[in-house]
């Protein structure tokens, strides 16, 4: 089950879908998510609030979007793991001077590179603002904020920091690309980590973009897909236990040992593999300070397609900053209106 | 009797066929977003879809391609057909039978294909116009705000050729040749013969092939959404791409209802026009 208004808005609406607020409370499960993933789970009754008081679905797995990096190349090029946003874009400059390509992105499927705007959009604007807006808030899409990232990211093409092939580059080759040293940082989500790891295997690591303000990183995260329990069975009982199970403690163990991110938070776990490590360290970060925030896509449908074709453009620099913001705020706001 | 060995092939095509058609239309004339309950809006979708820019620019592309996937492979294939019949070709069959591998592969395993083919940094075609000394001409093809849309269309072209060249290579064997011997007897040469024999005699196969090459033409949504999901930005959006947005992706089902009666609507006019052209005025036969 997908979040949001991908999926579960719809089927809570036609009341397809169980709410689990009284097996949570019996079994805990809201302890076992971290506090800012409870509301991706969530729906008002009636299914016209995202986010609102039910919950509807458990995931047992996580996921976030950062920016992975070359370790070998930032040494090359005498520089350290950045750790505040302008360092990150001094690592940038840096790497095309140095004829490195400075961001590998492979963008032809249009919606990676919808990933790469909300990593900067909730790098540079208020969390709450972000995550508020996602579950429908209303506001304007339009803010200082927004333009500023969207500014970064049209200059960041210019200059020439994503290369010049990314439009027409698929993301699964990005990633075979990046793999075999094309490339010093990568801005994708931790789902490509297996194939990163086992490619580069102690060359690869994975950070939270940092926050402009120097704040508490901030970086699209969600749990993987949702389970929810279908209005319909006869057997709510027997499938709560279900849930309970895969999303319990001994899930996450074995979820560490095949190498993925288990949603339950992290305390003090070690794994061998440094990609991994970070991962983990990231979502715990993420976790402890309450800056997951979902996916853009999720608030509107039509941004589905939009929010991928959009970014696209804003890259390529075929619409300005302005143009883009005005483009995905006039797609939430009819959805808005209609809901 | 008879009827009975009907019943069963009748039976799949009202179910498979008619059935979903007619929902279609019904469900073009709401507001209905899949799941939940329809509300009537009589011909709102239409209007709006006539208005609707996305939706105008996807038709632009799609009248684009056509020049790709009908107009370019029809020519080929006359050149082609002309080129080979009337003349030994060594290894004739291996090559019709090559030149049509493109009709019998998956259009998925095609796009796959192409997506090797014109990825920019180590795919064969920008190699080898590296390899040329062409490097201003390498572009991230289907990435490329401006080339995207030939891109999809050159696999188009690529995709019918062949079964143009076999149509046309059958259709000019059942010529008879005393008719190419009467105009040469009048002095005409190579081009004129074909243009007055050659043409006319496969009016049939011309219209066969320009119906199949434009129905495929509007039919390629597994092409565009495998290989540019309509982009970069909009520039490769299709009609067929927009309808399975709206009904999978923004749940405006009524809306992409409608769209597809549309598409229906354009492919029926355009085919009984080419049928039109059938009728010979002069059969030679």
């Amino acid at each position: 089950m997908n979040y949001g208004w991908t999926q579960m808005g719809d089927f809570v609406q036609t009341g397809g879908l169980l709410g689990l607020n009284d097996y949570a409370a019996q079994y805990g499960w809201r302890d076992r998510l971290p506090a800012g993933l409870v509301g991706m789970h969530s729906f008002s009754d009636d299914g016209t609030q995202f986010g609102g008081d039910q919950l509807y679905s458990m995931a047992y797995s996580g996921q976030w979007v950062g920016v992975y990096f070359n370790k070998s190349k930032l040494e090359a090029l005498g520089l350290d793991v950045p750790s505040t946003f302008d360092e990150f874009l001094a690592a940038v400059d840096a790497a095309g001077a140095a004829g490195e390509l400075p961001i590998q992105a492979g963008v032809l499927e249009q919606w990676p590179a919808g990933h790469v705007w909300m990593t900067f959009q909730n790098a540079i604007s208020d969390p709450t603002s972000v995550r508020d807006f996602i579950f429908g808030s209303g506001d304007s899409f339009v803010t200082d904020s927004n333009l500023e990232a969207a500014n970064t990211i049209a200059e960041l093409g210019s200059t020439g920091a994503f290369g010049e092939n990314f439009a027409g580059v698929s993301v699964d080759d990005a990633v075979a690309q990046f793999a075999q040293g094309n490339g010093v940082f990568f801005i994708q989500g931790t789902w490509f980590s297996k194939t990163l790891s086992d490619a580069m295997g102690d060359n690869v690591g994975v950070f939270p973009m940092p926050r402009l303000d120097e704040g508490p990183a901030a970086a699209t995260a969600s749990p993987g897909y949702g389970y929810s329990i279908t209005a319909q069975s006869g057997h709510h009982d027997l499938a709560a236990e279900y849930l309970d199970f895969i999303t319990g403690p001994r899930s996450a163990e074995i979820l560490l040992e095949l190498g993925s991110l288990p949603v339950l938070p992290a305390d003090g776990i070690e794994v061998d593999n440094p990609l991994l490590a970070d991962i983990l360290a990231g979502w715990t970060v993420l976790a402890e300070n309450d800056t997951m925030l979902p996916f853009l896509d999720w608030a509107a449908p039509p941004l589905l397609a939009d929010l991928g074709a959009a970014s696209q453009e804003l890259m390529a620099g075929r619409t300005s900053p302005e143009d883009f913001l005005a483009r995905v705020d006039s797609d939430y706001q009819d959805f808005i209106a209609e809901s | 009797m008879g009827y009975l060995y009907v019943v069963l092939p009748a039976a799949f095509y009202l179910a498979f066929v008619l059935w979903p058609l007619l929902t279609t239309v019904r469900w073009s004339f709401f507001d209905y977003d899949g799941l939940n309950d329809a509300t009537w809006v009589g011909l709102r979708n239409y209007a709006d879809l006539l208005g609707d820019t996305t939706f105008r620019n996807s038709v632009l592309h799609a009248v684009v391609l056509q020049a790709f996937y009908a107009v370019a492979p029809i020519a080929i294939g006359l050149l082609l057909a002309a080129a080979i019949t009337h003349r030994h070709v060594r290894g004739v069959n291996v090559f019709r039978s090559v030149l049509f591998l493109p009709q019998v592969v998956a259009p998925v395993v095609i796009a796959m294909i192409w997506r090797w083919v014109y990825e920019p940094n180590f795919g064969p075609l920008n190699t080898m116009l590296s390899a040329l000394g062409l490097d201003s001409f390498r572009r991230p093809w289907l990435g490329d705000f401006d080339f995207a849309l030939p891109s999809i269309g050159v696999i188009g072209t690529w995709t019918m050729f062949g079964l143009c060249m076999v149509l046309f290579v059958s259709g000019v064997q059942r010529i008879p040749t005393s008719l190419y011997e009467a105009v040469r007897l009048d002095g005409a040469g190579a081009f004129r013969a074909f243009v007055h024999v050659t043409l006319p005699g496969l009016r049939r196969e011309i219209t066969v092939a320009g119906s199949i090459c434009m129905i495929t033409g509007l039919r390629n949504f597994d092409l565009v959404y495998n290989l540019t999901r309509g982009g970069p930005g909009d520039e490769t959006s299709v009609p067929v791409l927009l309808i399975y947005r709206k009904a999978f992706l923004t749940r405006e089902v009524g809306s992409a209802s409608a769209a597809a009666v549309l598409v229906v609507l354009v492919l029926v006019t355009a085919s009984t026009v080419i049928l039109r052209l059938r009728e010979p005025g002069h059969d030679h036969r």
